[in-house]
């Protein structure tokens, strides 16, 4: 989906610096989702560094995705506070609500189902899991 | 209430917009109140302004009314013309948009009144949250920012300045409690140049926002902070390593640093004197190994972000092989404080062992949960009962959490500790980030310990064998454990573990991955046996150990229960009794949750469970009985 042209003016601002990398593969998924076997080529051709090395620093970090992602993206909070409130009851319900395990994506592409550790919002998802019947609409 | 008249003029309309509060629509309010002033024809009498977080997000969005302090909670759009018609051009303030006290459910009107508040001493790191505008330097300037910087450049040498740092006392806000000072010192006596000096907001415990607060609420502080110490140590460059998942402190950091720069407090000869700074923001990628010093630098360089071998420590040998310093948010935005007000104003609030005061973000199973600061040194007791308003729901205190995935588990025994570096570490624990998670009775200590190891597990980056193998095989145990198939040996094997781990493991990840276990044994020792030898969770919370029952003599048969269970296993007619299978019931719980609380006819028991066979015998004859 995207050319190596693309990849190249997103990379443009960071051409001669140094420790860009991660940077560059961020610019990379904001704009198209994920990071494709297809955008680390054209990044090892602008930045002469090889592919092993981008893929070994891109799948050290947890945000960048290798593959497209479900349109609508859920994340339920795991982080202690959501723990100790009942957070897993809530994963388990989206799961079998969407029919996948987390971290997987619906077979029609439309959503994709992940868990996190720390939204920094804990106060609200916690608020939601002690209203008992939140869990209805699961 | 009887309020005191106050003359339009002065006042202001504050409203939060932090994180919390944008998510419940604050943007709106704002927007609400504008218009609302606007149709009155008041928008030259009354100011409007949007604040960083207040801090207790729970009772968001915040609105707050100055300078009288009104305090309103989870204010909606819709209340925003009550509050202009019935507060400001009436002086009547909208009594139930009050904040009410959970524990007497009086309303209090009054910011200072707020238990929450009351008992705090916001007065170093959060002493501008909520009261400035985050995005409007000449907010922070009004109240007094860059004083300290202007002293520091023009009065102080850099030696002077890290010996007036040394003297305060100051420890990294961070966790591992090292003085700021003495670490300044290190880097400044190094040889190597360019120097670097690095701002690390990189919160990655689960359970702790007090960064991200203050990162939004009030950059230029850490600005003024990391200004400082750059000059201390005599950088020419720095970084801001901030979470990606941090969206708005990244905003509000990059509006900042443009406001610094058209200031002249960044960039070349700041303020007029001969010291220049750069500054840049890196946006971290999702690693919690990346809060340890030597994994930060990595990532700075656009690597793997994995921890080195220390020494040579990063005041040496840093970012880029050049000297650095990084230190915390808090750690930053407690500097220029301690220029302003002295070393022995900081040192003042103190314990025996440490000085100043700590921020704590403070959450679980308790009625106020939000950002706490509290002079270093504060007991439990007076954090979770008089600032946290106890626990909810009539519970028991059972534990608290401190310091994140390396902390450890407290007991409810401990509650009267004076907390600071010190106690902590020797209750166990450590003072971390500052987390800090309630735990009630409902909350079972060995789901706890296998909670935090599963995190440091995915977390651990894999370089070296303790962390990866060891965090594993803990874990293994622990699944054992609350699957009601672990041995009396197990617990030999924790702690044999959990020792090696914290002695051959390279960086804090590793060497605190085994706190929460080698805690909850220590305190909770009773809890494990009890899963071992009886096979009983006496939270009923492992849910190998539990089954779910429904009580004959409360049970009106309506139904919801089987209508939600996912499972089918619950058998009944409307208006009759219903009984779940045991065998089929897969423990997801939905039918406890779903039972209305009125009746509560779901239950759970733990321990040996009856045969299946004899339940489902018992279960027909009811069934026919009735």
């Amino acid at each position: 989906m995207e050319d190596s042209n693309e990849i190249g003016q997103l990379i443009a601002p960071y051409r001669g610096k140094r420790g860009v990398l991660i940077q560059i593969l961020q610019e990379i998924q904001n704009n198209f989702g994920y990071v494709s076997s297809d955008a680390i080529s054209a990044i090892s051709e602008e930045t002469e560094i090889a592919e092993s090395e981008i893929y070994g620093v891109a799948s050290f970090y947890s945000q960048f995705k290798f593959k497209k992602i479900g349109l609508h993206q859920i994340k339920v909070c795991l982080g202690t506070s959501c723990h100790v409130s009942g957070g897993e009851s809530i994963m388990e319900s989206v799961e079998r609500h969407l029919g996948i395990r987390y971290g997987s994506t619906t077979d029609d592409d439309k959503f994709w189902f992940r868990t996190c550790s720390l939204h920094g919002l804990l106060w609200s998802f916690t608020c939601d899991c002690n209203r008992r019947n939140r869990l209805r609409q699961g | 209430m009887t309020s005191k008249i106050q003359n339009n003029e002065e006042r202001t309309i504050l409203i939060c917009q932090g994180t919390g509060c944008i998510s419940s629509n604050s943007p709106k309010i704002y927007e609400a109140l504008v218009s609302g002033l606007n149709k009155h024809n008041l928008t030259d009498a009354i100011g409007v302004k949007f604040t960083g977080c207040h801090g207790f997000c729970q009772r968001g969005p915040i609105v707050i009314v100055e300078p009288e302090g009104i305090f309103y909670s989870e204010v909606r759009a819709k209340d925003a013309i009550e509050i202009i018609e019935s507060h400001i051009m009436r002086n009547k303030p909208v009594e139930r948009l009050f904040y009410h006290d959970p524990q007497t459910n009086l309303p209090v009107p009054y910011y200072k009144d707020i238990d929450f508040y009351k008992h705090q001493q916001r007065i170093v790191v959060l002493r501008n949250c909520g009261h400035i505008d985050p995005e409007d330097i000449d907010d922070y300037l009004k109240a007094g920012g860059y004083k300290a910087l202007r002293k520091v450049l023009f009065e102080m040498k850099p030696e002077e300045v890290i010996e007036e740092v040394k003297n305060s006392g100051l420890m990294g806000r961070g966790g591992a409690g090292f003085l700021t000072g003495v670490k300044w010192g290190f880097c400044r006596a190094a040889k190597d140049q360019p120097k670097y000096i690095i701002c690390n907001g990189d919160e990655g415990d689960p359970g702790a926002f007090m960064d991200r607060s203050t990162l939004e609420a009030d950059p230029h502080s850490v600005f003024e902070g990391m200004i400082i110490a750059g000059y201390a140590i005599g950088a020419s460059e720095g970084y801001i390593y901030v979470r990606a998942e941090y969206p708005l402190a990244v905003k509000r950091f990059r509006i900042a640093i443009r406001q610094a720069e058209e200031r002249g407090f960044l960039g070349s000869n700041i303020i007029g004197s001969s010291y220049s700074l750069k500054i840049d923001i890196k946006e971290g990628a999702g690693a919690f190994v990346c809060g340890e010093e030597t994994a930060l630098i990595t990532s700075i360089e656009g690597k793997r972000g994995q921890p080195r071998p220390r020494p040579p420590f990063p005041a040496q040998v840093g970012v880029w092989g050049k000297p650095t310093v990084i230190n915390n948010v808090k750690t930053l935005a407690s500097v220029p404080v301690i220029i302003t007000h002295g070393a022995k104003w900081f040192a003042s609030i103190c314990t025996e062992n440490s000085t100043g005061t700590s921020v704590f973000a403070l959450t679980g199973n308790i009625s106020n949960r939000g950002l706490v600061e509290v002079p270093m040194g504060t007991s439990l007791r007076k954090i979770i009962y008089e600032i946290g308003g106890g626990i909810p729901n009539g519970r028991k205190f059972k534990a608290v959490q401190t310091g994140g995935p390396s902390g450890g588990c407290l007991p409810a025994s401990l509650v009267d500790l004076p907390i600071d570096f010190k106690t902590l570490a020797a209750a166990g624990s450590i003072m971390g980030s500052g987390g800090l998670i309630v735990m009630d009775e409902d909350t079972c200590m060995v789901d706890t310990a296998h909670y935090f190891l599963s995190f440091t597990k995915e977390e651990s980056c894999g370089k070296c064998t303790p962390c990866r193998i060891g965090t594993r095989k803990i874990l293994e145990i622990l699944t054992r454990i609350k699957s009601g198939e672990g041995t009396e040996k197990d617990l030999e094997r924790l702690e044999d573990l959990a020792a090696t781990i914290k002695g051959a493991s390279l960086c804090g990840l590793g060497q605190g991955a085994p706190n929460p276990v080698l805690t909850t044994l220590r305190y909770f020792r009773d809890e494990y046996e009890e899963h071992i030898r009886n096979k009983k969770c006496p939270a009923l919370v492992c849910k190998a150990l539990i089954t779910f029952k429904i009580d004959p003599d409360k049970c009106i048969g309506c139904g919801l229960c089987k209508e939600n269970c996912p499972s089918e296993t619950i058998r009944g007619e409307i208006k009759g009794l219903h009984v779940i299978d045991p065998d089929k019931c897969m423990r997801c719980g939905i039918c406890y949750q779903i039972c209305p609380a009125k009746k509560n006819a779901v239950y759970k028991i733990s321990g040996i469970q009856q045969s299946s066979l004899s339940v489902a015998v018992d279960a027909q004859t009811i069934l026919q009985e009735k």
